[in-house]
């Protein structure tokens, strides 16, 4: 097998299994045939072709099983950054003496937030308790932040919440709705954060910045937030692909993420977490960047009323 | 209805028989004098909705030259598909030509 060969092979890797399976070796003797080359690796366009209409397979099939694992996989990775940037904020609450509840404290409750928000990759029939978690989640953040412990907040968050699962009729839209959800909250909260360590601080960072976090200030503003949020959230399920709104939503902690990591060259103490920041920021740009390509190719011209009809 | 030049190109040419995916990538060129040249990827992602969709069918492999290739034929349903398309195009091109020659000018009616 020559080199050419083998890395044609390693990219198959991004089809779904019984497809690559059936169709490998077919496509690894088009393109050979096609690209006569001494060259040891593919061509760029070929490869990115291969590894979007992969991606695409493995997305955007409606009744295959390893686009159920794609498709949980990405939402779990979503989970544990959302998971582990709630676990900082709660952090930064405490270090700027804030009346947040110590994270270690908090700890078991992530944990069991974590599990039982993974467990549809272990079993279909996980996949019941998805309605449950959207509620459980802002539980999770009305504990975590003081402000949002105000009963009327938090009627508000659980209805909304109700009302958006029952609304996402697909099946798995109901994860993506929870990430979307709680990583706007958590980009808001983070957000909030650095505008009010800015203004202690008094940086010259861009008024964009501070323009965000404005928008998303908690203390002042939690239930009209929510609705913004709940509203928004609506909008991107009902009208955008489930999976584009799980992409929306990771967008969401990069920027945040970013925005910690400018902010924490100006504290004045020692913020020991800013490569673990950098590290998740690398991470989740990866995930972002591969399914907004995979958006865009799956939603071209080529297969779009296709692709739509079979998504059902 | 789909008249993506891709997908339309494949079908034309599982109209005249049973291909496998270089052959079809080869005869979509031909077709096209050259102006249509899909990336591989691309081709076997719309050869994979023709299939779900039920327009095409695998049929069966064989080993040529030591490398094992995959047919493609086409279904009745594609063949209804492809007739289908073909008309729709005849009547925007009828169409097209009819404006363009009542109005030659390229500049916008005010």
């Amino acid at each position: 097998m020559s080199d050419l060969e083998r890395s044609y092979r390693r990219l198959l890797i991004v089809f779904p299994r019984s497809y690559r399976e059936r169709m490998g070796d077919d496509i690894v003797a088009t393109l050979l045939a096609r690209h006569r080359t001494n060259d040891r690796r593919p061509p760029a366009c070929e490869a990115r072709a291969l590894i979007s209409a992969g991606l695409t397979m493995r997305l955007a099939r409606g009744d295959d099983a390893s686009r159920f694992r794609a498709w949980h996989l990405a939402s779990g990775v979503s989970v544990a950054l959302i998971v582990y940037s709630a676990v900082l904020v709660a952090g930064i609450n405490l270090r700027g003496n804030w009346t947040a509840p110590a994270p270690l404290a908090l700890a078991p409750m992530w944990g069991l937030l974590v599990v039982v928000s993974c467990a549809p990759l272990a079993s279909h029939r996980a996949r019941r308790l998805g309605p449950l978690l959207a509620p459980m989640w802002i539980i999770a953040f009305a504990v975590a932040s003081p402000w949002l412990l105000a009963p009327r907040s938090l009627v508000v968050a659980l209805a909304l919440c109700s009302l958006i699962v029952m609304m996402a009729r697909p099946a798995n839209a109901w994860i993506t709705v929870v990430s979307s959800a709680i990583g706007v909250l958590v980009g808001g909260v983070a957000a909030n954060h650095v505008v009010e360590r800015l203004d202690r601080v008094a940086t010259p960072l861009p008024r964009g910045v501070m323009w965000v976090g404005f928008v998303f200030e908690w203390p002042s503003g939690g239930f009209e937030y929510i609705c913004i949020t709940a509203l928004s959230v609506i909008l991107v399920v009902g009208f955008v692909r489930p999976w584009i709104a799980l992409a929306a939503s990771l967008c969401v902690v990069p920027v945040m993420l970013v925005l910690q990591i400018s902010t924490d060259r100006y504290q004045t103490y020692d913020y020991d977490l800013s490569a673990g920041f950098g590290i998740a920021a690398a991470v989740a740009a990866f995930l972002v960047l591969s399914l907004a390509i995979a958006a865009i190719r799956g939603t071209g011209r080529i297969d779009s009323p296709t692709d739509t009809a079979s998504q059902t | 209805m789909n008249i993506d030049p891709v997908r339309l190109s494949i079908l034309t040419v599982l109209a005249d028989g049973r291909q496998h995916g270089y052959g079809l990538l080869r005869q979509i060129e031909e077709l096209s004098s050259g102006s249509l040249r899909p990336a591989t990827g691309t081709l076997y992602r719309v050869l994979d909705l023709l299939e779900r969709d039920g327009l095409i069918a695998d049929d069966g492999g064989e080993v040529i030259d030591g490398r094992f290739r995959r047919y493609f034929a086409l279904t009745p349903t594609g063949r209804d598909e492809l007739a289908a398309s073909v008309t729709l195009l005849g009547e925007i091109t009828a169409k097209a030509k009819t404006r363009l020659a009542r109005r030659p000018s390229a500049r916008p009616a005010r």
